[in-house]
């Protein structure tokens, strides 16, 4: 696969400067909505591989609608979601993965909501390729990413 | 890289290439350089805010919307906008069969402001009355536009605006002598008189103010 053929299409957030330090078409875009953007650009070169890195904010809260309906529709590309449980960049917000009892700058008495299993949420949606790893799992993710890269649907990992 | 996405070309345009095509560049909403990289230099982000003002502000002609209402003739130029401009049309459609030579541009798009919409069609008129419901915002653009050094073709040094704000009633006369309309003319329809105003649209503020301004009221 050649460099030209991959987009990586992020939004906001950590996660999302990554496509800033790859040498692919890289699109940089607005807060939850890289899955937009995203099906924008498979819609109008269906040839080319798409690859939407996202955090758990980005992807979950500000992006959860999009999120299900990217899934739902089976859009070939691939989203990874990088969870971090907060939002980092933006300034310490709690997320949708923060969890219970964990302390953030809009939670100082600790966060009161509970988390949910975004896998589960994923293949609900209709994703037909779901994954989870962690980075410490390095082969593991590796070897998720480049089984992902031989399926031709909708997909999800971590 | 010899290839610069974000380098304006002559015609101010960017070559940016399709993804896909053998150029790969970043698209960032973030300050960029002219590979389409973050960049937080002053100069570079300087050069981008000069391209992006510059874009639009070169093509507001283009984007401008707006309406003419009787202008081929008008000595008298009511510009409006909103729902001011509704009263304003009334005014005109009021006046014309008592042949006022007035009539109205319906400004559509106020930012980037037309200037050059105004400055076509205020040029040639005795008068320019901006009616707006609001702190007369437009009212001084007009103004800057209109008396603007070489903005003037038809030769005559002023024009005076008059702008009517909600609560306010705030006027300006027009210098004497330079059209106006006659203040022993009735501005209105009896049969429509006295009416009841609603008290959200100012309508009847605006009319009131038009009014006393042609009547010598105020």
């Amino acid at each position: 696969m050649s460099r030209n053929e991959i987009v990586m299409v992020s939004g906001i957030g950590c996660s999302s400067r990554i496509s800033g330090y790859m040498d692919f078409h890289t699109l940089h875009t607005i807060h939850g909505r890289a899955l937009a953007f995203a099906t924008g650009v498979k819609l109008s070169k269906p040839e080319l591989n798409v690859i939407v890195p996202m955090g758990d904010g980005d992807a979950l809260s500000i992006g959860g609608n999009h999120f299900i309906h990217a899934a739902r529709r089976n859009i070939d590309m691939t989203a990874i979601v990088m969870n971090n449980r907060i939002y980092g960049m933006t300034g310490g917000q709690y997320s949708p993965l923060t969890g219970p009892g964990m302390m953030a700058t809009t939670a100082p008495y600790t966060n009161i909501d509970q988390g949910f299993d975004v896998v589960e949420m994923a293949t609900a949606a209709g994703a037909t390729f779901v994954a989870r790893t962690t980075t410490y799992h390095v082969q593991q993710m590796a070897d998720i990413i480049r089984r992902r890269s031989c399926t031709r649907a909708f997909r999800w990992s971590r | 890289v010899d290839y610069h996405p974000y380098l304006p070309r002559e015609d101010g345009r960017l070559p940016m290439s399709d993804f896909g095509g053998v150029h790969r560049y970043n698209v960032t909403g973030l300050v960029h350089d002219m590979w389409g990289f973050p960049s937080d230099n002053p100069k570079i982000v300087h050069g981008l805010l000069r391209h992006l003002v510059d874009k639009i502000e070169n093509n507001a002609g283009q984007m401008a919307r707006y309406r003419t209402f009787y202008l081929e003739d008008a000595e008298t130029v009511l510009v409006s906008f909103g729902s001011s401009a509704r009263s304003a049309l009334h005014i005109v459609e009021s006046l014309r069969p008592r042949g006022q030579k007035i009539g109205l541009l319906e400004l559509q798009t106020l930012w980037p402001f037309p200037a050059e919409v105004i400055r076509h069609y205020c040029n040639t008129a005795k008068t320019t009355v901006v009616v707006e419901m609001n702190m007369g915002q437009v009212c001084q653009m007009v103004k800057t536009t209109v008396d603007a050094p070489g903005a003037g073709v038809s030769g005559q040094p002023h024009r005076r605006g008059v702008h009517h704000t909600h609560g306010h009633q705030e006027h300006t006369a027009p210098d004497q002598g330079q059209g106006g309309i006659d203040g022993s003319q009735r501005l209105y329809p009896s049969a429509v008189f006295p009416h009841l105003w609603c008290s959200g649209c100012g309508h009847g503020i605006v009319l009131n103010g038009l009014i006393r301004r042609w009547s010598g009221w105020g």
